[in-house]
Parts: C-alpha cells; structure tokens; sequence
C-alpha cells in the first residue's frame, strides 16, 4: 500500500472537509440536485408511493421494468453529459485570443485548466458508459425478450444485479461533482498523467472505480443477453427468423463479452499502480505506458461497435416498419454485423497510430479499419433499397432512422480518411478526430431516440405526441450540423482538442457557430421534455393495441400494449421472419390463445439492490481509502452471494385465472383505442396490408 | 428443448460425465507437462524448445477440452463449443497483435539497444 | 403452412405453444460458460500484459524470469491442480448415480488437493518475498506477480465454492439449483487447469529454459 499526500485517518480515509469543492458553478449544480431530490422525496412520501416505488421497481426482476431504469439512468447521465458540453463549448468560445476576460479565476473564460479538464473527463466517461452504454442495454433488456417470445431474460436476478452496479458506477461519478474532484486526464486515462505522482487527489480514482464497477454489470448482462438468445426462443424461431435487432443484440452482447474484461485488466492494473505502487504503467522502473492505450483500446474499439451495432439494429426495425416492405437483404445484414464484430478485434491499434510502431503494423490495423467500410456499406445499401419504392411514412422513430442513416454517411466516410495512417498522422489529436467520432455517436443517439419513441408504446401503452417529436428531431439535427461541421473545419485548421483556451483568434467564428449550434440542442431538451410531459397528460388519447404503427413486423408487437408482467399469456409459435405480417396476410392478427395456463415467474427479490449498496461502499471507500469500508463491503458482497444461493424458493406461480384477467382487460382497452384511432383519421382502417412475401 | 424437469441427475449434461475420460485426460496432460519440464531442463539440447513446449500445452489444452470439458456438436454442448470457437481466436488476437506491435515498437525506439 | 380460412380453430390452435419450459440446467450452464469465457479475456489482458513487459528493458535491472521460477515446484503445482480436477471427476461420477456421499467425499478431495495448490503457490512467494523480490520491483515483475496472484486467487474462489457447495449439496440434496451450480463449477475448475497449463508453459518453463 503507497502512501497518499495529504492527511488520513482510518476512519473516514482521505475524506475531510476540504474534499467539498468552493466554485459557484458546483455550488449551483449541488442546490439543483438537492431541491430536485427534496422534491422527489416529498412527492414520494406526500403520494405514498415507496411501498409501490419498491414493490414495482427496487426489487423487480421484470426485464421491462429493470430495462426502463436502465434507460432512465442513461438519459439522466445523458443530461449531465450534455450540460458538461455546454460548459466546454461556453468555454471556448469565451477564451479565444490573448485579450479574452477571464472570470471565476481563470485567465481566459470562466473555468481553470484543472476544471476544464475534468469537464472534458467526465463529458466522455459519461456519455459513452453511462448514457449510451446503458440506454442500449435498457433497449436490448425490453425489446430481446419480446422479441423472441420469452418470458423474462435467462436470468432475471443477474439482470437485476447488473443494473444496480451500472446506478452504482453513476452514483459515483455524481458524486465526484460535490466530494472530491473528477478525473483530469481524458475519458481514455492518459498515461502516466493518470498515476499517482501526477494525479493524486481522487478524481482518477472515482473515474477508475466507477467504470470498473459499472463494466462488471454490462459483462454480467452480456452474458444474460447472449444466453437468453440462444436458450430461451420460442418454438419456431429458428435463426434465420430472428429479427435484426435481436441479432445486432447477439453480436453485440458477444462484443461486451469478450472485451470489457479487458478493460477490467486495464484499469485494474492502473489501480495495482495507484494503489500499490506497481510499475505497469510508469514512466520508469521498467513500465510501459503504451501498453495501458494498448489494453484500453482493445476494449475500447470493440465498444465502440458495442454502442454502434444496436443503433444498426433499431434502424433495421424502424425503416421496414415505416416503409412497410420486408427488410431487403436478410442474410447480409446478419452477415455484415457478425462481420463488423469479428473485424473490430483487430482494429484498435488505429486510435494510436502515432505511437511509432512498424510501417508494417499500421498498415496491418489501416487496412483492418478500412475493411469494416465494406459491411457497413452492405448495410446502408440495405436501408436504401428497403426504403426504395415501399411506401414510406414519416413519423417520428423513421425521421430518427433516416438522420441515423446521415450521420453514418458523414462519419463513415471521415473515419476512411482517418484509417490511413498518414492522415491519421496530421490531424491525430485535432477536433477533426472529434467531430468524427461525434458523428459516428450521432448514429448511436439518433439510433437510440428513434427507438425510444418506436418502443415507447409497447412499453407504456401509448404514444408519444408525434408533433412536439418532429420538432425535438429538427431542432437536434439542425443542433448537430451547426456544431459539428464547423468542428470539422477547426480541425483541419489545426485546432487541438482539450484546449481550455485557443492561442489563435482566427478559430473564433467556428466556435461562435458551435455555440449557436449547442442553443440548438439545448431547445431540442426542452422539446424532448415537453414530448414527455404531453405525452403523458394525454396518455388516454394516444392508447394503442398491440401493434402501436399499424405496420409492425416483428414478435413483440403480438404481446399486447402495456406488455403484461408475463410478456405473453401463452408462448407464440413462430412461423415467418415477420410473424406478424404472416398472422395479418393470414387474418389471425387478432387471435387470443384458446385456453390460458398457469405461469412459473421469478419472484422480486431485494438482493441485487443490497449488493449494488455495498458495492457503492465498496467503490466509495476505495476512493477514499477507507479501508475498514472496503473490508467490510467486500466480505459482505460474498457474504451476500453465498446466502442468497441457499435460498430455495425464488419463483411462484400466477394462476391461469388471473392471466385471463389481465389479458381481457389489455384486449378491451386496445379495442377502444383501434374505435378512438378510426374514428379521429380514418386512415389506418384504409391502409391496404400487404402479404409476405 | 422442453423437457421434464423433474429428476435434475437425468439431464443430459450430467448423463455426460466419463469416468474413464476423466482418468485418460489427468494421465495424458501428466504425461505431457511431465515432458515439458523434461524439455525445459535440457532446453539447450532440444532444438525450437519453446515450440515444443507451445505444442505440448495446446495439446494438454485440446485433451483437457475434448475429455473433460467434453466440447462436441452433439446438441447438448453445441452452443458450448460454438462460443469457445468464437472466443479462443479473440484470446489469441489480443496477446498476438499486442505481442507483435510492441516488438516492431521496441526496435524502433532503440530499446534492443539497452539489451546486455 | 395454413392456407384454408375455414379451418379458423386448428389455426388458432397452431399459434401457440401451451406448457413450453426452458431447460433451466442448459441455460444456466451455458450462461456460466459465457462468463468463463469472459474470464478467460481477463487472463488473455494479463498475458498480453506479461508478454509485452518481457523485455530485458521491463525487469529495470531487476530479477529476471530466471530468478524467479522453480522448475519442480511448478511441476508439483501441476500435480496437485491435475489431480484435483480428477477428484472433481469422481464428484461427476458419484453425481450421475445419485450418490450423495460420494459427492461430498469428491468435494473434500478436490478440496484439499486445490489447498495444497494454493498453499505451494503461497509458499513460492513468501519465498520470494523474502528474497526481497516484490512486485514493486519492476514493471516485469509487477505483471509476472499480476498473472500468477490472479490465476491464485481464482483457485482460491473456487475453493470457497467447492466449501459453499458441500454444505449446499449435504443440506439440500440434488435439487436443479445444486445440479447445476455443480456442473458450473466443473467449468470453472476445469477452466483453471486449462489456464494453469497456460502459465506454467509460458511463464515457468520458458524461465526455465
């Protein structure tokens, strides 16, 4: 054990009043949360809803449920992430030039260096493993399942764990804003800046330690995914009738799979370092700081077709649904994003070109990078001829879907000029990088916001307002444009990233543009908000039946809307690809089961919720080294595990009666909803429905 | 896949286990880690001794999987070998390509230098 | 494939599948499997790790490989790993037959046979401990006591299962939950041996040679 600077008491470790920072933009963000938690807790206690708050969600082991907290967490951190960009873009756009004003104690803008540079940290850490990484496993957690006719995941506790260590590795980023600090040395963990001689305060470690616990949850629900893919599919879902989603969702998951342990290893080496004075990672005594980029990003390149290959996944749903025509090409898109998989274990040397290796070696990872141009294209290819004479509606989750499909372009073709190493030598490290990147995250987030409004109904049995959509959609796109394209040219300039301050005032109108475009996005938040609020206050006028478009394809839209606890009354026999454009052509769309039985259902269970509170400990008093906590947390964690593995009686059984019940009701109410739906349009009655082919 | 669940030791993964399987895979891996520490005590006489020893421990390995794991395409273990089949190229990958940058990175920064 | 709208009933009927169970013990097993396999990339980080901090340069002037490994100590490591895999292979047994005594005495000896593991890799680095060789030394002997610990403390929890799984088996009989949580830990144990076979060629016979 090394000896850290500064006082320490086996108490409370490192933490002393002195960990509160004293900066006014904290202090506001602090009185935010708190009045938000206060009011949280009023209307909790005022509506008596704990007892249903921990009945229903806490200790649910629903894959419904425990998916929409994932997504909730993830558009929480989403938020975060973005007013993190809003202060490095306010920033910018402030220190420009010798003769900008500098306020808050900064010499130019308003933010310091060090807290500039933990803004930057905290905005990638956040947005990639606690925005997209979540809300991605919260969309494969509700729609897989559905999907292909199961129950509940392989693994309803396990599912349940990994999400509350995915709240725990938030919970302490959040909590590195009022105790403590944040990390300084980029998302990626620059060596050896983040070792203890350059970095020795606990920001590092909060970093370290919240992806560290969170990663452990996304292997654990990898595992689950894959499993239930593999094991629980109804009869007659053979491969070859596996919706896409479901397949970007298996390649995806083997992915998360294989790769985030290396990421465990990476930063777990760091933490022997940090920790224990090792010498992996040091400058001297033998260390190698290229081997943590080396171990980071063959994790980190796989993840980034972890977050990209569902977005593929969700497009290939939408764009058939709105074009009403199957998906064109099958077999390739399978193909392509199996390939896209296998190829991204090969290409992580590209994010460090300019280390020196062999003229050999690069060419080797250029050439792997550019190979996976090749089944990307196979895919939008696919969408193209899929949206080619179908007969295209436009509705909010097909606006998504088309941007998604933009945003691929634009980034697909940036991320071939970057894949040739001498390009890739000149603009290594400029916003150039940035804005490509960007780009290529765009498609996850268009990807993502085109589901959520696809799937939405099929979760909560309603639509989302389509006209307050189309606006959050034209005001983000128009967001988008105006901030990354001038983020391309500044890059091509010559502009570096992680400047809190930019020596040459030529920059300053693509960063004045850049501002504008972040107002944009702010609007487009205050559009998305207002959807919700809408949405919800006239739920009773936008119910839908089961198919919530009218043109649905896949398995899930058979169960009805609101999906009940038990997904389906009695396991569906698959028959096509599209089963339920086969049930339509076969006029069975409608069709209840003849008889009900009685179903085996996991029961809730409080256990993953204490594990993940223990975790919290464990991961808070490894940051601050308080070591009685860490003993204490992990023992008990085991502790835990073991009792809980002697308990017998986990599962319980709802009887056929009941599930008759349910299910008449969710029939009548989706009838009342198709009479309300023809009787305000009379379009839907119209549509003709074409047969399978 | 349905089946009745009723008695868990008539599962196929437990009709499975091989007594003499068992036996057979602990007296070949013996036998051959045996050899590589023969190998490894005269290593100057073998000729490629590290490339006897690689080939002794994959061939451990494969016996140790195909005898005790009992890795097969039989419909029991299909998705067992399946996803060993994916994953064991990814292990490879990952210690190869790290293996083989760093080297070509060493003699470019002029470490085989401070070699004694 | 139903083409005759008359026969709406039989239709209707092939819609659904009433009853249909998954078989809980594959799918854990395999979902068990899966996380092996993850963990295997845990050991593929390490030994890139190990492989990459090798050079001449890493050991900082430090113990080199030579200094550090045991040619007949690793040998009798084998053994005892091997032979505790074997004494799991009796558990296996004695479970196909329904033998409940004889499972428990399987797990007592894979147990013991796995201490002795444990306690001879305990023993090599106390030893090397006091030779003053730790793993602050050096970059190459941070990663080689890095893989070696983690393969141990794997072993370790594996004992800790084995422990768990004899009260489990003794209190609870032959249940689904025991069978295959039984059968889970065969991955796991046998997934050690493989890893075993792994680091004893490449980092202790390579020392030796």
């Amino acid at each position: 054990m090394v000896n850290v600077q500064g006082p320490w008491s086996p108490l409370l470790g490192r933490l002393s009043l002195g960990a509160i920072p004293d900066n006014p933009i904290i202090a506001g963000a602090f009185i935010f949360s708190v009045l938000l938690g206060i009011l949280v807790l009023v209307y909790l206690t005022y509506a008596d809803r704990w007892g249903y708050l921990w009945r229903e969600w806490l200790t649910t082991v629903d894959h419904k449920k425990i998916g929409v907290m994932y997504i909730i967490i993830g558009l929480v951190m989403l938020f975060r992430g973005f007013i993190d960009a809003l202060m490095m873009r306010t920033q910018q756009v402030l220190a420009d030039g010798a003769h900008s004003p500098g306020f808050l104690g900064a010499a130019h803008g308003y933010l310091v260096p060090y807290h500039f540079d933990q803004v930057y940290s905290a905005h990638g850490t956040i947005m990639i493993l606690f925005a997209a990484t979540p809300i991605l496993v919260g969309l494969m957690n509700v729609v897989v399942p559905l999907q292909i006719g199961a129950r509940d995941m392989a693994f309803p506790y396990l599912n349940a764990l990994g999400l509350w260590l995915t709240a725990v590795g938030a919970a302490l980023v959040m909590l590195s804003l009022f105790l403590g600090d944040f990390s300084h040395a980029g998302w990626v963990g620059l060596t050896p800046l983040t070792e203890l001689a350059y970095s020795p305060g606990v920001g590092t470690d909060y970093w370290m330690w919240a992806i560290q616990i969170s990663s452990v949850g996304t292997t654990l629900g990898a595992a689950n995914l894959i499993a239930t893919i593999v094991k629980m599919r109804a009869p007659g879902m053979s491969w070859g009738r596996l919706p896409i989603f479901t397949w970007t969702a298996l390649s995806t998951n083997i992915i998360a799979l294989t790769s985030f342990p290396v990421l465990g290893v990476a930063l777990g080496l760091l933490g022997l370092d940090r920790y224990f004075g090792t010498h992996f990672f040091t400058a001297g005594l033998g260390g190698n700081l290229m081997l943590y980029s080396d171990l980071f990003w063959i994790w980190g390149h796989p993840e980034v077709y972890f977050v990209i290959l569902p977005a593929f996944g969700m497009m290939s749903e939408i764009i058939p649904t709105f074009s009403e025509k199957p998906l064109f090409g099958y077999v390739t898109m399978v193909a392509a994003s199996f390939a896209i998989a296998g190829v991204s274990w090969s290409v992580w040397l590209h994010h460090f070109f300019t280390m020196g290796a062999s003229p050999r070696v690069n060419t080797f990872f250029s050439v792997a990078t550019m190979v996976v141009g090749i089944p990307t294209g196979v895919k939008v290819f696919n969408w193209a001829f899929t949206v080619y004479r179908g007969r295209s509606r436009f509705d909010t989750p097909m606006m998504w879907a088309i941007g998604a499909l933009f945003m691929l372009l634009v980034g697909g073709l940036t991320g071939m000029m970057l894949a040739m190493p001498p390009v890739n030598y000149s603009v290594h490290n400029s916003v150039f990088v940035v804005a490509h990147f960007h780009t290529m995250l765009m498609v996850v987030v268009y990807g993502i916001l085109g589901a959520v409004s696809y799937w939405f109904p099929k979760v909560f049995g309603f639509r989302l307002n389509e006209a307050l959509g189309k606006r959050f959609f034209w005001s983000f796109t128009i967001g988008t444009i105006v901030v990354f394209i001038p983020m391309y040219t500044s890059g091509f300039m010559g502009m570096t990233r992680r400047l809190d301050y930019l020596t040459n005032p030529a920059l300053m109108p693509f960063e004045i543009a850049e501002e504008i475009g972040i107002g944009f996005y702010l609007v487009s938040i205050y559009y998305f908000v207002r959807q919700l609020y809408v949405s919800l206050r006239d739920r009773n006028a936008n119910r839908v039946g089961a198919d919530a478009w009218g043109s649905a394809r896949t398995l899930e839209w058979l169960a009805p809307s609101p999906v009940p606890f038990y997904n389906f009354a009695v396991t569906p026999r698959v028959h096509a690809r599209d089963e339920l454009v086969w049930r339509r052509g076969q006029g069975l769309e409608g069709a209840a089961p003849p008889r009900y039985e009685d179903i085996p259902m996991p029961r809730n269970t409080s256990v993953p919720l204490a594990i993940g509170a223990l975790a919290l400990g464990l991961g808070f008093g490894l940051v601050w080294r308080i070591w009685w906590l860490t003993d204490v947390s992990f023992i008990a964690i085991i502790l835990t595990v073991i009792a809980r593995s002697f308990v017998r009686d986990t599962d319980y059984v709802v009887k056929a009666g009941e599930v008759e019940g349910i299910e008449k009701r969710l029939r009548q109410r989706a009838a009342e909803a198709a009479r309300a739906a023809t009787s305000a349009s009379g379009i839907d009655a119209l549509r003709p429905r074409e047969s399978n082919p | 896949m349905a089946h009745d669940a009723h008695d868990p030791l008539q599962h196929p993964e437990v009709r499975l286990v091989n007594g003499r399987a068992y036996i057979a895979a602990f007296i070949v891996a013996t036998a051959l880690m045996t050899a590589a520490l023969a190998v490894a005590l005269h290593g100057s006489a073998v000729p490629h001794a590290m490339l006897v020893l690689s080939g002794a421990a994959a061939l451990a390995i494969a016996v140790q999987i195909v005898f005790l794991l009992q890795l097969d395409f039989s419909s029991t273990q299909i998705w067992t070998t399946v996803s060993f089949l994916l994953a064991a190229p990814l292990f490879v990958i990952a210690v190869g390509l790290s293996m083989w940058m760093f080297h070509s990175l060493d003699a470019r920064t002029m470490l085989m230098n401070l070699m004694p | 494939m139903i083409t005759a709208s008359g026969d709406m009933e039989s239709a209707r009927s092939g819609l659904w599948e009433p009853h249909y169970h998954h078989d809980v013990i594959a799918t854990r097993t395999l979902g068990f499997w899966l996380y092996m396999l993850s963990d295997a990339m845990i050991f593929a980080g390490l030994f890139a790790a190990y492989g990459v901090l090798s050079h001449t340069y890493n050991t900082a002037g430090g113990p080199g490989l030579h200094a550090l490994v045991h040619p007949w100590t690793a040998y009798a490591e084998t053994l005892a790993v091997f032979a505790s895999v074997l004494a799991y292979g009796g558990v296996m047994v004695a479970l196909k037959r329904g033998n409940r005594a004889g499972v428990l005495l399987g797990l007592v000896a894979a147990f013991v046979l796995g201490a002795v593991f444990v306690g001879l890799e305990v023993h090599e680095f106390a030893a090397l401990f006091r030779m003053g060789i730790y793993p602050q030394g050096s970059g190459y002997l941070s990663a080689f006591f890095a893989l070696v610990m983690t393969h141990g403390i794997h072993m370790a929890f594996g004992l800790l299962w084995m422990a768990t799984m004899f009260f489990q088996v003794a209190a609870q009989g032959f249940t689904d939950k025991t069978v295959y949580r039984l059968l889970n830990l065969k991955l796991f144990w046998h997934f050690q041996a493989i890893l075993w076979v792994l680091v004893y060629t490449f980092v202790d016979m390579r020392g030796v040679l």
